[in-house]
């Protein structure tokens, strides 16, 4: 395996992978007599660095780090090479007054920890032998502004990699590698790297747009215009823009039961108001977008398809094809749907619309902007610590489910949840004999309920569409039909900025080839 | 005018092996800020002086440069921590060995001894809108925003490799679109005071970070030239950024409009700010007084010299008071009414009070002292021993000496000289 980074100072090494899991300050934390680290409360307290291929985050403490490195080079007892996600100055100082091998822009996952690893002379990547799965992240254009826009991407099979870098691209240019020393580069999935300009849809999460712990309709519009404005500055592709209800949604639904409920005229009129209410909340976010600049249609989802095992199924693609071409950006939106039973419509949400819309459309990548930094191990509610899952990778058979290396399986809010086959996958037409999945039936969907005294009337702090354990089954399913999709926080800009120009950011669901 | 180069107009190899590392050095710097431009600097101002935070291995890599190194722009010297030539009584002679030569080091590159945090007082000012590479973080501050020139807030290998090769990473703050306000702050609060303008950066830092500050000076008194020097200390030691605008004050801030003030600061968010950062209870004795951070314009410190008060009686209980002033002849301290105490370039100056006083319970102590540390800071030098609890009137100082694990009491300069007289912080008033 074979993670592509930025080589800041020259060399081959090669050696045991050791991977720190915090940053470290050289200064202080390392004991440049011994090389072992000293920094109390590292995880990875009583490491010796000698000699060993060290990966970490980044640097921080005193800039007097920079001389712990080289005393530790002219003592001999400095690591082989450095592998930093993001170097700052005192790290390059000291690898470089040093000599000491540093490749950056390289995340490496913990899992490889104990791996034979080794950088050839001339290569910008680190070769690891023997490892699970791994994960990159990928360089992103200069902190201090800028798109980043500047990423290669490179596909199987296409070796030298295109040189696409424009202004502001990696500062290597003079590094130029003949096919003959470079063969294909087997890094990361190469579907998780998607041009910039491939048409895209875009999630806009409820509750990132409404208050979705209001217990009446109520939009955030200090977050809408800022999303409308971002979206705006970064959206480069055609897209289809769906957005979820948040309080528009999910309290009407729970408060007026409809999904319990027989359908008498009753429940009809409420599922209509229902509806009705979506039409509002879809008219103020398509006003917030054009405000921003962006060339938006809405569209109706219920009107262009419905709901079959679960599924939503578009039967009419025509109408947003030729909108489309013509220019527009469809705004659909999470909406009560009718189902193959005449007696139970359902709700067919912007999780459920995301991979109909792209498989129908032949788009390669779903971008999820959501209110946290994409899929933890735990839920962050309960533990903020919980780190993101930087990628998922789907496999392309039933046999081999998501990487056995405990980090990369998603182990979302859902308490027993199993991934699925993709046997079953391909047998989605008949959905029948398939195992319960949380779309099988929407009273299976209501993942929490708070239902205390003291909040149930005034708060509906749960989601009756999946949440997401169900939004990343869902994705799982679509990554075997080569649809890439990105999970991020859309008030974070950097991320949203990297999602759109088709770089890893929150957490990426892809194939596995 | 972009006068920023491509970084492969750069030669490969230098014309000597430090140009050839100072080369590489800027070189790998383009690739962590994810440039590929470089821009030529009018001036370098290096950091990392102080064998203090050097260590052998600094040092070392200092004396490798200077063995072929030479500085292709006026490039100048951050303080040390004492002037080897008058060491302060509590260091060792092979401290002030040690000290001589890191200098000597520079020295034999060619960078002017200034050993200045403000080498905008001692050298001609930059220029608006040069491009500079300059490592001490106040200084930046003051480049960038009073003065309207460019820099980031460089490293002291990074400035010195700057310097060596007359090129800095074209990014940050060198762009135009970085140096956008973003931020509109409303300041009711007075500024009256050098300490006040303090304590306003430490909270802009701690509260709001790093983005850019539009501020409007609201409130009924003008800031003074030492209070501006305190603004640029302290918004970027507590987190905040290396360039603030204030309008129809600062030379950029016209170029920009003026924003909505999203955020106010009243007296009370300042008082709040002094109290956050002071360690002293009252009562408390004061070891050691220190003003001078950063080092102020010729002149500001002479109230520690009072033309009809004895220096015994200015001194007074607390044991030491320092002053730390460029180590420039022309612009060190000069206690004009206090014809014993000049501070002459490179000599550190001694106003031994001589004699004992009482202090309470019957203890005799040693009397104060005053000592001017031209070019010296002692943020970055070795204390005596003993000192465990110090007074100054600068936020920045009380940040890196809290940090060092001294009990720290801030107050404005007037008080520091009470205090030094009464070696007590006081009870509340």
């Amino acid at each position: 395996m074979r993670l592509e980074g930025l080589r800041l100072t020259e060399g081959a090494a090669c050696g045991r992978l050791l991977i720190l899991t915090a940053p470290l300050s050289f200064y202080g934390g390392v004991d440049p007599e011994s090389g072992v680290l000293v920094q109390a409360d590292h995880p990875q307290h009583g490491a010796c660095l000698s000699g060993r291929i060290l990966a970490l985050p980044h640097t921080s403490g005193s800039t007097v780090g920079s001389w712990t490195l080289l005393r530790m080079a002219r003592l001999g007892t400095a690591p082989a090479a450095i592998v930093s996600a993001t170097a700052d100055a005192v790290l390059v100082t000291g690898t470089l007054a040093g000599g000491i091998v540093h490749l950056d822009g390289i995340t490496v996952n913990a899992a490889l920890d104990g791996c034979d690893a080794l950088i050839p002379e001339e290569g910008e990547w680190l070769e690891v032998t023997d490892c699970g799965d791994v994960m990159i992240r990928r360089p992103l254009a200069g902190a201090s502004g800028g798109r980043p826009d500047s990423h290669r991407v490179r596909t199987p099979g296409m070796s030298p990699a295109p040189e696409t870098g424009a202004s502001g691209g990696r500062p290597d240019s003079h590094r130029v590698r003949t096919p003959g020393m470079s063969p294909a580069p087997e890094t990361a999935p190469a579907s998780l790297l998607v041009p910039e300009d491939s048409p895209l849809i875009l999630k806009l999460g409820g509750s990132l747009i409404t208050f979705k712990q209001s217990p009446v309709p109520r939009v955030d519009f200090d977050q809408l215009g800022k999303l409308a404005r971002l979206l705006a500055a970064n959206l480069k592709a055609p897209a289809v823009i769906l957005h979820g209800a948040g309080s528009f949604g999910h309290g009407p639904v729970a408060r007026t039961g409809v999904l319990a409920k027989a359908l008498d005229d009753d429940a009809r009129r409420d599922w209509g108001r229902i509806q009705a209410l979506q039409y509002q909340l879809s008219a103020i976010v398509c006003e917030a977008l054009a405000d921003a600049g962006l060339p938006v249609f809405p569209f109706q989802a219920s009107a262009l398809g419905h709901l079959e095992g679960g599924r939503f199924v578009l039967t009419d693609v025509d109408a947003l094809r030729r909108a489309l071409l013509a220019g527009f950006i469809p705004v659909l939106y999470g909406t009560p749907c009718f189902t193959e039973d005449p007696a139970r419509p359902g709700i067919a949400s912007g999780d459920d619309l995301a991979p109909a819309l792209a498989l129908a459309l032949g788009f390669s990548r779903v971008v999820h902007l959501t209110d946290v930094a994409g899929v933890h191990t735990e839920d962050p509610r309960k533990n903020p610590a919980a780190p993101v899952i930087p990628w998922i990778t789907a496999a392309d058979d039933s046999t081999d489910l998501p990487p056995s290396s405990g980090s990369c399986r998603p182990t979302g809010p859902t308490v027993g949840w199993t991934p699925p086959s993709f046997a079953d996958a391909s047998r989605r037409g008949a959905p029948t004999d398939a195992p319960p999945r949380p779309s099988d039936g929407l009273t299976l969907m209501v993942t929490s309920h708070r239902s205390d005294a003291a909040t149930a009337t005034t708060t509906t702090d749960f989601d009756v569409t999946g949440g997401m354990a169900g939004k990343v089954k869902k994705l799982y399913d679509v990554a075997a039909d080569g649809v890439t999709s990105w999970i991020v926080d859309g008030r974070d800009e950097t991320a949203v900025a990297a999602a759109l120009a088709g770089v890893p950011a929150g957490t990426v669901v892809c194939a596995k080839k | 005018m972009d006068r920023s180069l491509p970084l492969f107009a750069l030669p490969a190899t230098g014309d000597t092996p430090a140009h050839t590392r100072a080369l590489h050095l800027i070189t790998a710097l383009c690739r962590v800020r994810r440039t590929d431009r470089v821009v030529p600097v009018a001036s370098a101002h290096i950091s990392g002086v102080s064998y203090w935070n050097l260590g052998p291995a600094g040092l070392e890599y200092l004396d490798e440069l200077a063995a072929t190194g030479r500085v292709r722009v006026p490039s100048t010297l951050n303080p040390c921590a004492f002037m080897p030539s008058a060491p302060p009584p509590w260091v060792t002679e092979e401290d002030a060995r040690l000290q001589a030569r890191v200098l000597a080091a520079y020295e034999a590159m060619g960078v002017t001894m200034s050993c200045t945090c403000a080498p905008y007082l001692t050298q001609p000012a930059p220029l608006f809108g040069t491009h500079l590479a300059w490592a001490e973080s106040s200084a930046v501050t003051v480049a960038n925003s009073l003065l309207g020139a460019r820099t980031e807030r460089e490293g002291g290998p990074g400035a010195l490799a700057a310097a060596l090769c007359g090129f800095t990473p074209y990014t940050g703050l060198h762009l135009d679109a970085n140096r956008r306000p973003r931020v509109g702050v409303r300041v009711t609060a007075r500024l009256d005071e050098p300490l006040r303008m303090g304590l306003l950066g430490a909270w802009y830092g701690r509260t709001l970070g790093d983005a850019v500050p539009q501020f409007l000076f609201d409130g009924p008194v003008e800031p003074t030239r030492t209070g501006w020097q305190a603004l640029c200390a302290a918004i970027i030691t507590y987190g905040g950024p290396a360039l603030f605008h204030v309008v129809e004050r600062t030379p950029e801030a016209a170029t920009f409009p003026t924003l909505p003030a999203q955020v106010t600061v009243t007296d009370a968010d300042l008082d709040d700010e002094a109290a956050r950062l002071t360690d002293l209870q009252p009562g408390e004795g004061v070891d050691l007084v220190f003003s001078g951070c950063p080092h102020p314009v010729a002149g500001t410190q002479a109230c520690f010299f009072h033309r009809d008060v004895p220096v015994a009686e200015v001194a007074g209980n607390a044991p030491w008071t320092l002053l730390a002033a460029p180590g420039d002849a022309a612009t060190s301290v000069q206690g004009d009414a206090a014809t014993s105490v000049q501070a002459d370039a490179g000599t550190s100056v001694q106003a031994d009070a001589g004699t004992s006083v009482q202090a309470d319970a019957g203890t005799s102590v040693q009397a104060g002292r005053i000592l001017t540390l031209p070019g010296g800071c002692p943020a970055v030098s070795p204390l005596p021993p003993e000192v465990k609890t110090i007074v100054t009137d600068s936020a920045k100082a009380a940040f890196y000496l809290r940090s060092r694990g001294y009990r720290v009491g801030l107050a404005p300069t007037q008080r520091c000289v009470e205090l030094g007289s009464t070696g007590r912080w006081p009870h509340a008033t």
